[in-house]
């Protein structure tokens, strides 16, 4: 079942599409709140 | 680059200008170098891409923030307010950055790829992040999506 394996890698991928770059504009955000010297 | 469209006015003038910044931002940490030259060429682009934009008015902009040496040493001294007047300084975590990095998480759970989507419409509204940090965000948000597009293509043709 090869359409199988493919839909769940496309499921994996939607997942994981918005997490990566969730989690990249959160840090970016913590780590500039939380650090007084890396503002903006 | 489409070399038939010209480029806005004073293009090089800002090419110019942020590539002093730059060579006069070295003794600033990488990341914050990197924000700084970030913010400068969204002001800069903005005014450049404004719809009355002319060379003058581009020149007129960057003479306004000064020279880039005592850009960079406001910024050393004053890190939460560097080029005096050269971009307003970024928020920290509002109700909308809250959504955008929620839905951008949490979102497909929903709704797949609307979901995530809506929470990149949020991150681009919000001025919390530089354009380049939008941009990355985009791209990584959207990258699995269109390879998802892609395999689903791959399964019907």
């Amino acid at each position: 079942m090869p359409n199988l394996k493919l839909i769940e890698i496309a499921l994996i991928l939607l997942v994981s599409s918005g997490m990566f770059a969730g989690i990249y504009l959160a840090v970016r955000l913590a780590r500039r709140s939380s650090s007084p010297t890396e503002s903006s | 680059m489409d070399m038939t469209q010209t480029d806005p006015p004073g293009t090089t003038a800002i090419n110019s200008y942020i590539g002093r910044v730059d060579a006069a931002a070295r003794s600033l940490p990488p990341d914050r170098r990197i924000e700084l030259l970030d913010q400068l060429r969204e002001h800069l682009d903005a005014v450049s891409t404004s719809p009355d934009a002319t060379e003058a008015s581009v020149l007129a902009a960057i003479d306004r923030l000064g020279d880039p040496a005592e850009i960079v040493a406001s910024d050393l001294d004053v890190p939460s307010s560097p080029a005096s007047g050269a971009a307003p300084s970024r928020p920290g975590w509002g109700p909308l950055e809250i959504i955008a990095v929620a839905l951008l998480v949490g979102g497909t759970f929903i709704i797949p790829i609307v979901g995530p989507l809506a929470g990149l419409v949020c991150a681009w509204l919000s001025s919390a992040w530089t354009r380049r940090e939008k941009w990355i965000a985009t791209l990584l948000c959207s990258g699995p999506i269109l390879l998802v597009f892609a395999l689903f293509l791959g399964i019907v043709f």
